[in-house]
């Protein structure tokens, strides 16, 4: 399916590497060196960063800066703790409600920004007004209405997330191809059958792509909100590492942990990238 | 493939949900709990600094 | 029954105290003031603790007397803090005034890294983060507050008036616990030693051997008895406070402080203490 340049959108990385493959399409033949790639050039790149991180340290005679084996040490520290999974699972858990509600509320409410020009002149300013307040800057209002509870992170992942999904989905509506939309009306479609099967499809790629980007933003502020509203979780781990003295090494455990799951989220919402009724809007760099 | 995801998304909110409750808030634990006969509570904060 | 809540910095408390998370929080005694003056139902009813607050400057620097500040950068809590109250305490018996030195607000735990560094010049704040520089090595006590400020008041316990007015036999009951511990802490070393390890391990998520230090090397460092809130000792606070700017000195003794709970000191028993998880 030819994909018009209106609704083309940024590619996703190199990373993915089976592009391009229906279901219905033979296999072809993958030269090796596609999957040595794949995962060994990230390798490389990670052993000399840490080779640099270590000589780095050592070098500049530093006694409070761990090296990689200290912050390994104090991952497996964490773990024996047992806080480890308490944590990763509180932040997890406020990430889940936070970016869901960010879903339910953002998306209807961007296809409504992008389908009726009205609502987009009446509400438009006001968004791109509260969108640059940063989450942090609300931290001391969530504390003030919400207490030291999960509400406060779940409600500033929402107000992080919300603004980047609907304007994404409301930039996906105002995409859509005049030419999809004149001939789904000499089809003869109600409002409602243009909505489902033109609308949707036409913008579920761009949809998709706000979605991760919102995911990233959602997981950057609960480690931030965490460490000042809440009792758990991977960011209060990291301020409380740093309280009990010198314990650096934790600190720098924690970032990593923070940084793995980070990856982690980015790699599922590329998997949903790569389904069909998303993919055909990705440019053919990497088929 | 719609309902998939559907599913795996739902399952994925009760999962952590479930999770949570137990490991974080103990919602789950049964003997003693540190309340109040009345059952009202009385949070005391401090900095672990003098 | 009581259950203690930590946090990591002083905004974060005051917030959760308005919110009314907290029922009583220890709390900055002009930062209670303070809010009192703002209309705040606060109530100050028990001290947390006397002294347990030394400015520390880093081993290297050419700082020996107060005087040796002028000009420099000085790390306090919290502008709503008796170390910033001391500080002007202090200049103003040496003839200097505060806007000799700059101050810069930080949170507690931050301060050691900053003296090691050399981003400031000194530190000042309650233990056991002024002895960390200490036991660290590169920090050195320039004043503890019993030299300058005798039975200096850091923390307070502070209350809901609403708490008292609703739930006056729990207010009573934790008051009564913090003296009892008080005493039993001042009462034997080997005491102390039990809560640094018991403490420091399960409620601070700090090192045993710095609070076992904090607790010994003097042993009057920080003490736990003499807690009553007298109006002598706020007043003095009060006036120090508007004299240098924080505080508007509207809301009298009365007002913020109820010193009711505990009427004479000399009857308070030290509690024996147990271990319990």
């Amino acid at each position: 399916m030819s994909t018009p340049d209106a609704l083309a959108v940024p590619p996703s990385s190199a990373g993915r590497q089976s592009g391009g493959r229906g279901p219905g399409d033979a296999a072809p033949s993958r030269p090796l060196s596609l999957s040595y790639g794949a995962v060994l050039l990230p390798l490389v790149v990670g052993a000399v960063f840490l080779l640099i991180w270590d000589l780095a340290v050592r070098l500049s005679g530093s006694t409070l800066f761990p090296k990689p084996f200290d912050v390994a040490l104090g991952i497996i520290e964490l773990v024996e703790q047992g806080l480890l999974f308490k944590y990763v699972v509180a932040s997890l858990f406020r990430v889940t409600w936070g970016f869901t509600l960010a879903v339910l509320v953002g998306v209807p409410f961007g296809l409504l920004l992008g389908w009726f020009r009205r609502v987009q002149e009446a509400f438009n300013p006001m968004i791109q007004a509260l969108r640059p307040i940063s989450p942090i800057a609300w931290i001391p209002l969530a504390i003030l209405w919400f207490g030291v509870s999960d509400a406060a992170p779940v409600f500033l992942i929402f107000l992080a997330s919300v603004f980047p999904i609907a304007v994404s989905t409301m930039a996906a509506v105002q995409g859509v191809q005049m030419v999809h939309l004149r001939a789904a009306q000499n089809f003869g479609l109600t409002q409602f059958q243009l909505f489902r099967w033109v609308i949707v499809p036409a913008t579920l790629p761009q949809i998709v792509t706000g979605l991760r980007i919102a995911l990233g933003i959602a997981w950057l502020v609960v480690v931030a909100a965490e460490m000042i509203a809440v009792n758990s979780g991977l960011g209060y781990l990291i301020i409380d590492a740093r309280n009990a003295g010198k314990r650096y090494d934790l600190v720098v455990a924690g970032m990593t942990l923070i940084g793995v799951i980070g990856w982690l989220l980015d790699l599922l919402m590329r998997q949903v990238e790569r389904f069909p009724a998303v993919r055909w809007a990705y440019g053919a760099r990497h088929e | 493939m719609r309902r998939l995801v559907l599913l795996v998304v739902f399952g994925w909110i009760v999962f952590v949900t479930v999770l949570h409750l137990w490991l974080n808030l103990h919602v789950f634990d049964a003997g003693p709990r540190c309340k109040d006969k009345e059952g009202s509570e009385f949070r005391v904060g401090f900095l672990p600094v003098t | 029954m009581f259950e203690p809540v930590r946090f990591n910095g002083w905004p974060e408390l005051k917030e959760a105290f308005l919110s009314d998370y907290l029922q009583a929080a220890f709390i900055l005694a002009p930062m209670a003031m303070a809010l009192r003056e703002q209309g705040v139902p606060i109530k100050i009813v028990y001290l947390g603790h006397r002294d347990g607050t030394t400015m520390m400057v880093h081993k290297d620097s050419y700082i020996h007397r107060i005087e040796d500040l002028r000009g420099k950068k000085i790390a306090i809590p919290n502008r709503f803090s008796n170390q910033r109250l001391i500080i002007f305490r202090a200049f103003k018996q040496r003839g200097m005034r505060i806007d000799d030195v700059a101050l810069l607000e930080m949170p507690p735990p931050d301060m050691p890294a900053v003296l090691q560094v050399r981003a400031v010049d000194a530190v000042i704040t309650g233990e056991p983060y002024s002895a960390q520089t200490e036991m660290d090595g590169y920090g050195r006590i320039l004043f503890m507050t019993k030299d300058v400020w005798p039975e200096f008041i850091s923390c307070v316990l502070a209350v809901h008036e609403k708490t008292i007015r609703d739930n006056r036999p729990q207010v009573q009951r934790l008051v009564d616990g913090i003296a009892g511990s008080g005493k039993w802490l001042d009462q034997r070393m080997d005491h102390r030693m039990q809560a640094a390890a018991f403490v420091g391990k399960n409620y601070y998520h700090q090192h045993p051997a710095l609070l076992r230090f904090v607790l010994s090397k003097p042993p009057d460092r920080v003490k736990y008895t003499n807690l009553r809130v007298c109006r002598n000792d706020f007043e003095e606070i009060e006036a120090l406070g508007v004299e240098s700017g924080i505080l508007k000195g509207t809301a009298p003794f009365e007002d913020y402080a109820d010193p009711s709970f505990i009427e004479d000191e000399t009857v308070i028993q030290p509690y024996n203490w147990e271990y319990t998880r």
